[in-house]
């Protein structure tokens, strides 16, 4: 209730946070944390997430915003670091611990764990480039986290098929990033055999070495999986074998093969028959591939997007043809001022225009 | 509608042209601070919580003069206003679309004050969709204004000290910054 002072009617904590949940410019956050010390407080009670630019203001910052629901840093960050902001902010739905992979390697190991233990809302979790993340630390984390939606091991060197065996049991995961883990068949057999193939929607196995045509025809198994990569993986161990088991995966609407040198036409021609939904593929630096091969997708409705850098045996007359045969169509991307200067001049006006440079997946080289 | 039997003897029955009996609608008293008595549909009156559990929590007759002692007059034609239009608009197909035309019309010549009274008025009331319309309407009164504005508008005092209130003013860039929700 407001408390009335003469004529003016001072607001309560339910209306401020009424109108606080309203201003979404930040400017207009911070003019009202300004206004009195009780708006202050009020302010960072209200604020849902946060980006810690200075690691050593942790501890300072924290404790006045004990109702995040995420939160991210790219700074280096310790265990205890964890355990602290797990103390802190038990609503936490999000850590974002994403980070550029040139900061000193941080012990993460129990830190973690006793974050799932102390927020039981935590469901997206983004280690990426985290590298001293061990099999042990995942394993343990799962336990208390079976609920995770969301989780980024990319750049997790260590990662191998023990982790993979834990997260196989999550029911609820829904995006899963592997890339460049250490793991192998096996562990792709543990994932595929587990509750979480059933709930499982991307799920990224790029740049993994230890990955071969085994292992990928085992993702058949996933039930509702609509984004998959496996750019730049074993590029010599996954050949048409797996990339027809591949094509047997008809949930698929984006799939990424990029750099899998030993993929041939005939890979592409199933896809082309076998996945109605497919609305982005890349297929760039595939060597084998043809203009024959690009052609198997003339009539595939969904198909909005290709990538084709590198394809020396692909012609201006093979886009031309896919351009006018597929209805959804609208970029086929290249690979640099070159080849646009080839390309172009031999095509008609009206199917230039679909020619792009660019891609459609976010470059996986070095970070 | 339905007619509960304790009301049977405050509702004035009329016959329609046919012969046939028609209920008037059943109405609720209410006075307000300033002695002011409304009567109200019984619809509108329902959409406001504290009226509603008045009459419902312990079965109290129609008949009683519900006192509304926080709330002024003027404040409550203003309440009616929007209830009323409310609870026409609630069940029609273009629902967002014309309330959304009737809000604007609404707080078109509302001073901010007037909205702080009003949304103190919707706390007490309880009524939440109107609470979190005068919320918005004040929010949007306050975006982009200076910290002495906003001070003024709600009669708050700065009780920062000249320190406390540099440390405000600057930890956000060097310690951290929020975040967009829609960032995720």
């Amino acid at each position: 209730m407001g408390k009335q002072l003469g004529r003016i009617r001072l607001l309560c904590h339910e209306e401020l946070g009424l109108i606080l949940a309203q201003l979404t410019d930040p400017g207009d956050r911070i003019t009202f944390s300004q206004v009195c010390k009780e708006w202050f407080q009020l302010e960072a009670l209200h604020r849902s997430s946060l980006r810690l630019l200075r690691h050593q203001f942790l501890r300072q910052v924290l404790p006045r915003f004990p109702n995040l629901l995420t939160f991210q840093t790219s700074e280096h960050i310790t265990d205890p670091d964890l355990e602290f902001i797990a103390q802190t902010c038990p609503q936490l739905e999000t850590i974002d611990l994403t980070t550029s992979g040139h900061k000193p390697f941080c012990l993460l190991g129990f830190g973690l764990v006793e974050l799932a233990n102390r927020c039981p809302k935590l469901s997206k979790v983004l280690l990426k480039r985290r590298r001293s993340i061990t099999d042990h630390v995942i394993v343990s984390f799962i336990k208390f986290a079976p609920n995770l939606v969301h989780l980024d091991l990319g750049g997790c060197y260590s990662i191998s098929d023990r982790a993979l065996k834990a997260i196989g049991c999550c029911g609820s995961l829904r995006y899963l990033d592997l890339e460049s883990c250490g793991f192998t068949d096996r562990g792709l057999g543990f994932l595929a055999n587990g509750s979480c193939s059933k709930t499982l929607k991307t799920l990224i196995l790029a740049w993994c070495k230890g990955i071969t045509d085994v292992g990928v025809s085992r993702l058949q198994k996933m039930q509702c999986l609509e984004h998959l990569s496996l750019c730049n993986s074993s590029r010599h161990k996954i050949t048409d074998i797996g990339g027809l088991e591949i094509s047997a995966i008809k949930t698929l609407r984006t799939l990424n093969l990029a750099a899998l040198a030993k993929l041939s036409n005939r890979t592409v021609a199933a896809l082309a028959e076998n996945c109605p939904n497919l609305e982005v593929l890349d297929v760039s630096e595939c060597r084998l591939l043809t203009g024959a091969g690009i052609r198997a997708f003339r009539g595939h409705v969904c198909l909005e997007t290709i990538v084709l850098h590198r394809l020396h045996q692909v012609h201006a007359s093979d886009l031309e043809h896919l351009v006018l045969g597929c209805p959804a169509l609208k970029s086929i991307f290249v690979h640099g001022e070159e080849s646009l200067s080839e390309i172009l001049p031999l095509m008609q006006e009206r199917t230039r225009r679909f020619v792009r440079m660019g891609s459609a997946f976010p470059t996986y080289s070095s970070k | 509608m339905s007619t509960p039997a304790e009301n049977e003897a405050s509702i004035k029955q009329e016959s329609g042209p046919s012969g046939t009996v028609q209920d008037k609608p059943k109405k609720i008293v209410v006075r307000t601070g300033d002695g002011e008595v409304f009567e109200l549909k019984e619809e509108v009156a329902m959409e406001m919580e504290t009226i509603k559990t008045f009459f419902m929590e312990d079965n109290i007759s129609y008949e009683t003069v519900m006192p509304l002692t926080n709330v002024d007059s003027w404040e409550l034609v203003k309440v009616i206003e929007y209830c009323s239009k409310y609870v026409e608009l609630k069940n029609k197909e273009n629902f967002h679309k014309e309330l959304k035309a009737f809000q604007d019309e609404f707080v078109k010549s509302m001073s901010p004050k007037t909205l702080l009274s009003l949304s103190n008025v919707a706390n007490y009331l309880e009524i939440k969709y109107f609470l979190d319309f005068i919320c918005q309407a004040i929010a949007d009164h306050i975006k982009s204004k200076d910290v002495e504005y906003v001070r003024e508008l709600f009669g708050v005092e700065n009780d920062f000290t000249e320190e406390e209130y540099e440390m405000a003013k600057t930890e956000a860039p060097w310690a951290h910054e929020n975040l967009d929700k829609d960032l995720y």
